[in-house]
């Protein structure tokens, strides 16, 4: 008995050990302050997050059609981004531009900056892809030949540390492809990587041209690809 | 040694089995890498700590162990032996008797003075229970080799308490008896001496996860099942078999002596490493380029500078812009080309972080004309460093392919002293109230009639700032559950009882004005600061304290001293000081040196609570992400004698950050200090805020250590 309430009170200290605030105004909040933005308000504006479903069901998809063309009279750009491994899906409007890279934001100020529709930085998860050596998108476009990545993170002790990998591109064909109900008739490309420690596949649906309307893309070690769909122009 | 044999015959058949994860380093029941009840010739990895809980038949153990080097390790341990007394008592209840169970506190050593390599095995050398009564005293040699991925087998001879189980003879002359006087003293007088006995066994991992254990113990447990009978050793074979759950936590149940029954709990953490990698929060603004000077020359226009209220309007500008990082501008101080901005980060374990994202927001909100950024995080009114980065250099190194180290080569850190005189405060900041309603827990450890003791209740605390670096606070606890053995007060103490009375402040359902003091704080020099604190200063003491701390930015020592004029407050939590009409004068003169590869010293000398003179060696080691592990021992004129049991004041430290727990940035540390006795000779007096603390991350080293937060 000795032992189980000694263990019991371990367990009081441990839980205790790290109890903040109950209530009251104090600041420390990790990081996480309430905030308004006008990506917030257009979001709102645009309508309700998209409604899971069966796409084909007609209810639903006249739903998803709704939301398209409630987004399309904002005129304000949009992409769709998800990743399986964190259970994340949001939509994201444009936060900024800095030389040739654009970033686009969510509410919750999750943000994926991209070279030309290539995926380049990432913040606001976690395990960020911090920084990147990235292809030009004519490069992937052209399906053809090799390319040489770099991606930068920080660990767990703040400390940087990059992954290499080598990829090799590859055409797969047309694919008719749909965005919140909209149909559009794309070209495939496949960019499989590998190094030392990670080996991934990053799939291009381009359009028009160079023009990416959807992308898998790797970002961070032991994730799974980053979707990414252009639902707004 | 049929056993060794046989281990050694399993090597060569199991060695080769492909597709098994790698061995983990496992703990024995005392938390020293090792088999069951005996210790390995491995090591940790470096850094590492590791918490057990063991308990077999009345023995039980909790340790905390520390890989303090790659190759150094210590470990304290705290036993209770049950049933200690039941062959004595009734008859004879006295001295040593008297405990119907017996707690002893072990400090361990161990050196690892060979890596094991292809043929060679890792060795270890070891000191365990060194300082102190001795009863779990033991040193040893010992040897462990793996063979491939599933197997390894250990060998080891062990002295003292590892060498009484069929001893082989004594090596290095008699073991002389053990004159512990009070305790605390190191017993180098026996290390190795006297009869030395082999032990060993064998680890063997059937599964991923999943390892069987065997080894044959050299400790008789003379104590306690000889003449204590407090269990009985039948045989010296133990096996066991653990389970890996996580990379955190091991679970063990084993089959002791031919007749108990044992468990052990293992907790490992990697203090260097934050479980989830990068940290999260919310992501930054963009930097917000500007407009090409030829393409828009009018936007670099300076006309702003000499409008009303620009700097209001400015201010506004970048707390607008910070909001939701709760990063608050303090001041602003701003010349056509130039902006210093004064800002305090209530958010970001990484001061490198918030500056970060003040440059980000200043990008975002200053005229186009201002390039050059003076970013300077300030806590009560003080500024450690100061960096300076060039807008332009913001703009064209974001989306580098090295953003942190080619944005550094380009930063200055400098020495930022006091505010400018022509900033501008913001109006919004000063008078300033907080306050918070938490839960609230205090814990006595080590009381032999009650190891663990704990007190839970609420705190209600609050702080009225009135200009930068001047505060007023307070903070009630309010004790609704538990409450701690008190020790009647001594007779003709030796020394004024200072800390030893501390849970006579502890009373069920006592409220207690926990603090309640004015604090007042000043740059003194570019890199001077001093401190004044008037009032209840902590639970026990109030009075006057003050503090200066020359701390230079870019150099790796600082200086400090303090001088406190003291009362003892009553027990009670109120306002009184009559129950020990006790007042001393307290300080002492702190150097700091941070070796610079992790590691920190400091050095305080001065006189101490209970009116004694001497020194406290505090080493620590420091994790980049906010943890810090170490050791402090307090020297003072106070004989061992007078001292009491552990002969002088000692204990480990540590402090945690939430951030390494949650992954979310937080500026929330949980500092911990374990004594083993809480005596009076070389107590401290406890004030909050105290000035190294305050400035705690805005050094140049601590900059560079998280510069790669600057972008996150």
């Amino acid at each position: 008995m000795g032992a189980v309430l000694e263990m019991k009170n371990l367990l009081l200290v441990a839980a205790l050990a790290f109890t903040l605030v109950g209530c009251g105004n104090e600041t420390e909040r990790s990081g996480l302050g309430a905030a308004t933005s006008p990506i917030k308000a257009l979001l709102q504006r645009g309508g309700t997050p998209p409604v899971l479903g069966d796409p084909n069901d007609p209810a639903i998809r006249a739903g998803i059609v709704a939301l398209r063309e409630g987004f399309q009279k904002t005129g304000q750009p949009l992409i769709n981004t998800s990743n399986a491994t964190l259970k994340y899906g949001a939509l994201m409007a444009p936060f900024g531009g800095n030389n040739g890279v654009a970033t686009w934001s969510s509410t919750g100020y999750q943000t994926a900056s991209f070279r030309d529709g290539v995926l380049a930085s990432t913040r606001g998860f976690g395990p960020d892809l911090m920084s990147s050596i990235v292809p030009t998108i004519a490069t992937i476009a052209a399906a053809r030949g090799t390319t040489q990545r770099r991606y930068s993170y920080l660990d767990g002790a703040d400390q940087p540390f990059s992954l290499d990998v080598a990829c090799t591109l590859a055409a797969a064909g047309n694919e008719s492809i749909e965005i919140f109900a909209k149909p559009f008739m794309t070209r495939k490309v496949t960019e499989t990587c590998a190094g030392p420690s990670v080996s991934f596949t990053n799939v291009y649906w381009f359009d028009k041209g160079i023009n990416v309307r959807q992308s898998k893309q790797f970002f961070a070690p032991g994730l799974d690809t980053m979707f990414i769909q252009r639902v707004i122009d | 040694m049929k056993i060794f044999s046989t281990a050694v015959l399993a090597a060569a058949l199991l060695a080769a089995s492909p597709g098994m994860a790698e061995m983990v380093v496992s703990t024995d029941l005392s938390g020293a890498p090792g088999l069951i009840d005996m210790p390995s010739g491995q090591s940790l990895p470096d850094g590492w700590l590791t918490f057990n809980y063991s308990v077999f038949g009345p023995i039980s153990r909790r340790a905390l162990s520390f890989q303090i080097t790659p190759r150094l390790s210590g470990t304290f341990r705290y036993v209770g032996i049950s049933d200690w007394n039941n062959k004595y008592c009734p008859k004879d209840c006295s001295g040593i008797n008297s405990y119907d169970t017996y707690y002893d506190r072990n400090f361990d050593l161990r050196y690892k003075i060979v890596d094991e390599g292809t043929y060679l095995p890792s060795v270890t050398i070891g000191l365990q229970d060194f300082v102190g009564t001795g009863l779990s005293m033991a040193e040893y040699v010992a040897a462990t080799k793996s063979f491939g991925n599933r197997l390894r087998v250990t060998a080891g001879l062990g002295f003292g308490r590892l060498g009484t189980y069929n001893p082989i003879g004594t090596l290095f002359g008699k073991r002389p008896k053990v004159d512990f006087g009070n305790g605390g003293t190191v017993n180098a007088a026996q290390w190795f001496r006297g009869k030395a006995a082999p032990f060993g066994g064998v680890e063997y991992q059937f599964a991923d996860n999943w390892t069987l254990k065997a080894e044959y113990s050299s400790d008789a447990y003379n104590a306690e099942s000889g003449n204590r009978e407090t269990f009985a050793r039948k045989s010296p074979l133990n096996f066991g078999i653990e389970y890996q759950k996580s990379a955190n936590i091991r679970l063990g149940a084993y089959a002791m002596y031919g007749s108990e029954v044992g468990i052990n709990l293992t907790i490992m953490l990697n203090p260097a490493q934050r479980p989830q990698g990068g940290v999260g929060g919310v992501g930054p603004i963009p930097i917000k380029p500007r407009q090409p000077y030829a393409e828009n020359p009018a936007v670099y226009t300076t006309s702003w500078v000499d409008a009303p209220g620009n700097k209001e309007v400015l201010i506004a500008g970048l707390n607008k812009n910070l909001e939701r990082e709760t990063i608050v501008v303090e001041s602003l101080s701003v010349t056509p080309h130039s902006a210093e901005v004064r800002f305090r980060n209530d958010s970001f374990d990484a001061q490198a972080q918030a500056i970060g994202r003040v440059a980000r927001a200043m990008a975002l909100a200053l005229p186009s004309s201002v390039d050059t950024f003076e970013i300077v995080p300030v806590y009560n009114g003080l500024a450690g460093a100061k960096v300076t980065i060039q807008r332009s250099d913001l703009e064209r190194l974001e989306f580098t392919a090295d953003p942190a180290g080619n944005l550094r080569a380009v930063t200055s850190i400098t020495a930022a002293g006091p505010r400018k005189p022509d900033a501008t405060a913001n109006p919004d900041q000063y008078p300033r109230f907080t306050w918070a309603l938490a839960p609230w827990a205090q814990t006595a450890l080590f009381n032999p009639d009650s190891p663990l003791q704990i007190i839970v209740g609420a705190n209600l605390r609050a702080r009225y700032e009135l200009a930068p670096g001047m505060y007023v606070t307070g903070s009630v606890t309010q004790s609704l559950f538990g409450e701690f053995l008190k020790r009647p007060p001594a007779k003709h103490p030796p020394l004024q009882q200072v800390r030893s009375r501390s849970a006579d402040y502890y009373s069920r359902y006592q409220t207690s004005i926990a603090s309640l003091n004015l604090a007042m704080y000043r740059q003194l020099g570019p890199e001077l600061y001093g401190r004044l604190t008037v009032g209840y200063l902590e639970l026990m003491f109030g009075g006057v304290s003050g503090e200066i701390l020359y701390q230079p930015v870019g150099k790796r020592w600082a200086l400090g001293a303090d001088l406190n004029y003291v009362a003892q407050r009553n027990t009670n939590g109120g306002f009184g000081f009559d129950e020990f009409n006790y007042r001393v004068l307290t300080g002492q003169v702190s150097g700091y040196y941070d070796f610079g590869n992790g590691y920190d010293v400091r050095l305080d000398v001065g006189r101490y609570l209970a009116g004694d003179v001497g020194g406290t060696l505090t080493l620590m080691r420091n994790f980049t992400n906010g943890w810090k592990v170490g050791a402090f021992a307090t020297i003072t004129n106070v004989s061992a004698k007078d001292f009491g049991e552990g002969s002088f004041d000692k204990g480990l430290r540590l402090e945690l950050p939430l951030t390494y727990f949650t992954g979310k940035p937080s500026r929330n540390i949980r500092p911990f200090v374990l004594r083993p006795l809480g005596r009076d000779g070389g107590a401290q007096l406890q004030v909050n805020d105290r000035l190294r603390d305050t400035l705690r991350g805005t050094g140049e080293f601590s900059l560079d250590a998280q510069w790669g937060r600057f972008w996150k």
